[in-house]
């Protein structure tokens, strides 16, 4: 049965209402001694459906629910200098970045009309204070290092795509299968939380601007996401998750599918319980595609997002690197808002329009081993004038250079098993007990600011050590650290077998949906150090219920008879 | 059975049929949470270390339908259900456990790192099995966190004398099993929409009104509680909340916005759409009248509040000094300030008058059909009425199972997510006919040789500032002396002339005002309001144990119109915003 159905195609009620309020409020506007010299309006609508189950049971359940941000950017000055532009020694920059402002969600012009005017008012008051700021703060603060102005023009696009209606969702049929995907976690009392989680989320976004562009995009996300919760003897916390993301209800994973992984994460986890704790460590290590997603998106794609380079505070780690080798010769990266699949993952850095009207593009970052290009969004950079389609936000907040879909790709390759040889070739010219596999990973995080060290942490969730033999034990609690630069120098092969990972990425624009691929990849040297430890033990009472199965776990995962 | 009485409407109430179970119902969870406790209570021991004394859990399941629209278009819609658990678990004994304690150094606890007294989130299914599995984990981690803090609260003590009598931490009380069973009649999610949608659309021909909504929520807070002293009980508190919002701007820039909130108890006590589009004319209509009224640079001389603005006075600049907040212990110096200052306005005025000498004021949620009214508070204690204010003197401050000095029992006020009044009945064996009021406030004016008096109808209510989406800046200084009270912003007044004559006025705010001028009110009226509204504590401590979030908590307050002789009146200062640069699209 289809799960979501269009509207006819044309523009909506809304695109016509922001279109007739934008040529109203335009008008008036140029008439005010200091008019806006750019103004755009942007509604992102949320028709949403969210179902979550713990342990068998259900914990929550909704859907039908819609809500409709509206986000004024509207910029007085000029494209050289205007009331976006950083005000350095401020400490409360970021309140004008978040205001989240919501309008009716039903297509009533008159209602929206008087929403929309309402809020361009406020905003242009908001705005001519932060123009009169800035004037001064350029005069009275050291000349900016970037010279390259505060905005730059844009084509008038036009593009209206049908609006997707989430219809056919049966909430009844996902509250049983949420309740069915974590029953299998209750023969375990030493599993502490366990969660299985539906959303469907439809993104509608109408975009017009001063410019001409009227453009309408809709695009549903559907997530499904399983996760367990368990601790080491040592109170060592140990989480493990799966998430899958398609842009159908047909693309999430069959029940039997969902299944299978429930049952490896409950393994995981009790194998994770059992494995031993890594001391610090110094050397080769394999990064799964996984790992590899994750590793570029925090401590390369951070830094590749143009707009942050224009802070005096950022650390502008690539900042004079274009042109340069920073990456091997057989590694190249690109970033593609356009690419709908990456082998057979659906990718949800999926974009046609990023907010700031600009068509989504391929942008080349890497080639064999040398820097090219930032993600740019319409705040230029020096050598950078204009935008490449990355400006992205969450409703609510103002637009950034962000990422979208991040590929690594290797032009030469091997297979998994001969980069597994090399690393042992290399643990053993080290002479070295072990080297390490990431298989999977948490997440990660980077610092691109001068402030602190421009470091990074990406944390591991099943880590192996790989004795010269060609032994594979589970280990755990390490974080993998280190410093870009020197990173990316130490990838010496790439193995055939590319996929990527999907993920909403928070950061200073707000959450956006990602995705980030490559291939498995050997580093010759990697750091890693203990992960903080939670200090609380296990509860003190065993659990409450009688179940004949609990404390046979050592069976389950070794081929006991459950 | 209780009635949440509809502002300015006579206290006349639809009677709610209601079904009240003879005894506490089979029920799944109620099993689940004796069975835990009861293993609890027997096996949970760490090591050699203290176990608990007592032990309670209440499982608060809240269902909302609601709806908000403005100008006729709907802007939200909600249907949620969710059971949150809280966890009491306390360690030590009555006369010193581990609460009414402040450590900067403690952290959440348990394998599932919970602040076990805020709450867990709990399956909506009646699944026995897990609902343990829960109540376990939150058992655990609130064990673990009361042997931390009892242990850091000792600690601290150790080297300090404690001064003055020794005050419990828990007051030994009644066992009571209550039941509260009224079959909640809320209204539906279409039903909500259909409403807010109907009565929003009454602004689109409002012109002068620049931003305004309607919001209907309707929730019932079903409540199971069970403690290791016995008391259970199991309620139903459904609420209707319905208002509206709007703003306008006077020519000279100033915001003037209001906010009308009505509560019910039941769906059926909602006025029919005809008597509501009544009241949001009238709402409007006052509206625009304030927009084009006069402003008041600075007035000091007498004032009589009436209606509703005398019942907020007193439940802004009275109600709240009422509350007996227990001293607590601190194991960092630097936190001694914050939390000495705590206890509350009138914790030194037992036995002094805070009112004048022909007044009593009653808290009593044993008053029928009163918003405020319940049977046991959320402690589980049964309820009485305190007279809190005798011939003027203070006689005892409200308090739950903490205790404050001179006191070894709750009041039974313990509301929501911590301490509020029920119904609290403010009368005089003076009171005066409301003409004789204004009477004497025009003598007054006449013997100062004063221009004119001032009468206030409305003061803005704190929570009902959370009811609009944020709008213009608000211009709005507060008090001004050093203990002023921060009171809301004098919403509706009048100028009153000597020959009676009323001239309405815009923008005023209250300055320098303190609870002590109660005590030197100049006069009552015998006719009084009852006013219903949410009860916010600006007092509120982050450490009142087992505080869950459990829907709003309203109280009624029957008061009459107060006259005081010096009351200070300003006009707001700081920057105004200009007048919109486009016209409205519908009234362009």
């Amino acid at each position: 049965m289809p799960q979501s159905k269009t509207q006819p195609t044309g523009p909506s009620t809304l695109l016509k209402t922001l279109e007739t309020e934008m040529e109203r409020n335009w008008s008036a506007f140029k008439k005010l001694p200091t008019p806006p010299f750019y103004l755009a309006y942007e509604i992102t609508e949320h028709e949403s459906a969210n179902v979550s189950g713990s342990f068998g049971t259900l914990v929550s359940s909704s859907s039908n629910d819609k809500t409709r941000y509206l986000d004024i950017d509207l910029r007085v000055g000029s494209p050289t200098l205007d009331n976006y532009h950083p005000v350095r020694g401020s400490m409360f920059n970021m309140l004008d970045n978040f205001n989240p402002v919501t309008i009716p969600i039903e297509d009533d012009p008159a209602a929206i009309r008087a929403a929309i005017w309402y809020q361009t008012d406020q905003r242009y008051k908001r705005s001519i204070e932060q123009w009169i700021a800035v004037q001064t703060n350029v005069k009275v603060k050291a000349e900016n290092t970037d010279k390259a102005g505060d905005f730059s023009s844009g084509p008038a696009e036009s593009f209206v795509e049908p609006v997707v209606k989430l219809t056919g969702f049966d909430r009844k049929v996902w509250e049983e299968k949420v309740r069915r995907y974590t029953k299998p976690f209750r023969r375990f009392g030493n599993v502490y939380q366990a969660e299985a989680r539906l959303n469907i989320s439809i993104e509608t976004r109408i975009f017009v601007n001063s410019e001409g562009s009227r453009i309408q995009t809709s695009q549903p996300y559907y997530r499904l996401g399983i996760t367990g919760f368990a601790k080491a003897d040592d109170g060592m916390e140990l989480p493990k998750a799966e998430y899958w993301h398609s842009s159908t209800m047909e693309g999430l994973p069959t029940d039997e599918v969902v299944l299978a992984k429930v049952d490896q994460i409950a393994k995981d986890l009790m194998k994770l319980k059992l494995a031993p704790v890594m001391d610090p460590y110094s050397g080769p290590a394999i990064l799964s595609p996984r790992a590899t997603g994750v590793f570029f998106h925090e401590i390369f794609g951070h830094r590749i997002e143009g707009q942050r380079t224009k802070n005096e505070d950022d650390g502008q780690t690539l900042k004079d690197k274009v042109g340069q080798k920073i990456l091997p010769e057989f590694l190249n990266v690109y970033s593609d808002p356009t690419l709908k699949k990456y082998g057979s993952s659906e990718l949800a850095g999926f974009y046609r329009f990023d907010n700031q009207g600009i068509k989504a593009r391929r942008v080349t970052v890497v080639e064999k081993g040398v820097f090219k290009n930032y993600l740019m969004s319409r705040t230029p950079i020096d050598g950078f004038p204009a935008s490449n389609g990355h400006g992205r936000r969450q409703a609510g907040y103002n637009v950034e250079a962000r990422q979208s879909n991040l590929i690594v790709e290797a032009t030469e390759t091997i297979t998994r098993e001969e980069l597994k040889k090399k690393l042992i070739e290399e643990v053993t010219k080290a002479k070295l007990p072990y080297g390490l596999f990431f298989d999977d990973v948490q997440g990660g995080f980077t610092m691109t600011g001068r402030q602190g060290p421009s470091a990074f942490t990406v944390i591991p969730v099943m880590t192996y050590r790989i004795y010269p033999d060609g032994r594979e034990e589970l280990v755990r609690g390490v974080d993998l650290i280190g410093t870009p630069l020197t990173t990316f120098g130490k990838i010496t092969a790439a193995a055939n077998d590319p996929s990527a990972f999907n993920g909403i990425c928070g950061a200073t624009s707000g959450g956006v949906p990602v995705s980030a691929g490559g291939p498995s990849l050997l580093v010759s040297q990697v750091e890693i150090q203990k992960k903080p430890k939670s200090q609380e033990r296990s509860p003190i009472l065993p659990p409450p219920f009688d179940d004949p199965n609990i404390g046979t776990w050592r069976e389950f995962i070794f081929g006991g008879n459950l | 059975m209780r009635r949440r009485s509809f502002i300015s409407i006579p206290a006349v109430a639809a009677v709610i049929p209601t079904s009240l179970p003879a005894a506490l119902p089979d029920d799944t969870l109620l099993k689940a949470m004796r069975d835990e406790l009861k293993r609890s209570l027997k096996k949970l021991q760490l090591e050699n270390l203290e176990k608990p004394y007592f032990l309670s859990y209440r499982i608060v399941e809240t269902q909302t339908t609601g709806a908000s629209a403005s100008f006729g278009a709907l802007s939200s819609s909600t249907d949620f259900r969710r059971r949150i658990l809280a966890t009491d678990c306390r360690v030590g004994s009555y006369e010193m456990d581990n609460t009414n304690f402040y450590s900067a150094r403690s952290a959440m606890s348990g394998v599932i790192r919970v602040q076990a007294n805020f709450g867990l989130t709990l399956p909506l299914d009646d699944d026995y099995d897990e609902i343990r599995r829960q109540l376990w984990l939150s058992t655990d981690a609130g064990y673990k966190q009361a042997l931390d803090d009892l242990a850091k609260k000792r600690a601290a003590l150790e080297n300090r004398t404690r001064t003055g009598a020794a005050i419990a931490d828990l007051s030994k009380e009644e066992k009571t099993e209550t039941v509260e069973n009224e079959s909640p009649s809320l209204l539906t999610k279409t039903k909500s929409e259909t409403l807010a949608k109907q009565l929003s659309a009454l602004f689109r021909d409002a012109k002068g009104i620049d931003n305004s909504g309607v919001r209907i929520d309707s929730t019932n807070v079903l409540t199971r509680f069970v403690s290791s002293e016995g008391t259970e009980f199991w309620r139903n508190a459904p609420s209707i909340m319905l208002n509206w919002y709007a703003e306008a701007q006077a020519a000279d820039g100033m915001p003037i916005t209001d906010v009308e909130s009505h509560y019910f108890n039941s769906a059926n006590e909602i006025p029919v759409l005809e008597d509501l589009t009544k009241k949001i004319r009238a709402f409007q209509k006052r509206l625009l009248d304030l927009s084009a009224a006069k402003t008041l640079t600075r007035y000091a001389g007498p004032v009589i509040f009436e209606g509703q603005a005398a019942a907020e006075l007193f439940a802004q600049g009275f109600a709240t000094a009422l509350l007996g907040t227990p001293r607590i212990v601190v194991d960092d110096q630097r936190f001694e300030g914050i939390f000495g200052a705590n206890t509350g306005v009138f914790s030194d005025k037992i036995s002094t008058r805070v009112l004048p000498s022909h007044m009593r004021l009653t808290d009593d949620p044993t008053r029928p059909n009163l918003a405020g009214t319940y049977k046991v508070d959320e402690d589980g204690v049964k309820t009485k009425p305190t007279i809190v204010v005798q011939g003027g003197i203070l006689k005892r401050l409200l308090n739950t199972r903490s205790l404050v000095p001179g006191v070894t029992d709750s009041t039974g006020n313990r509301r929501g997510a911590g301490l509020a009044p029920s119904n609290l009945i403010l009368e005089s064996s003076k009171a005066v006919p409301a003409a004789q009021l204004k009477q004497d406030l025009l003598q007054i004016v006449k013997d100062r040789n004063l221009e004119f008096g001032v009468m206030i109808r409305k003061i803005a209510n704190p929570a009902d500032q959370f009811a609009k989406p944020r709008g213009r800046m608000v211009i709005f200084t507060g008090g001004s002396a050093g203990q002023a009270l921060q009171l809301s912003p004098v919403i509706e007044a009048v100028k009153v002339f000597p020959d009676g004559r009323e001239e309405l006025l815009r923008n005023i705010e209250i300055s320098g005002f303190n609870t002590s001028a109660f005590r030197d009110l100049s006069g009552v009226s015998q006719e009084t309001i009852t006013y219903t509204a949410q009860f916010r504590n600006p007092r509120m401590s982050p450490l009142m144990g087992g505080m869950i979030m459990q829907g709003r908590v309203l109280a009624t307050y029957i008061v009459p119109a107060l006259l005081f002789e010096d009351v200070t009146l300003q006009l707001p200062a700081g920057e105004v915003p200009k007048l919109p640069f486009i016209a409205h699209p519908s009234f362009a």
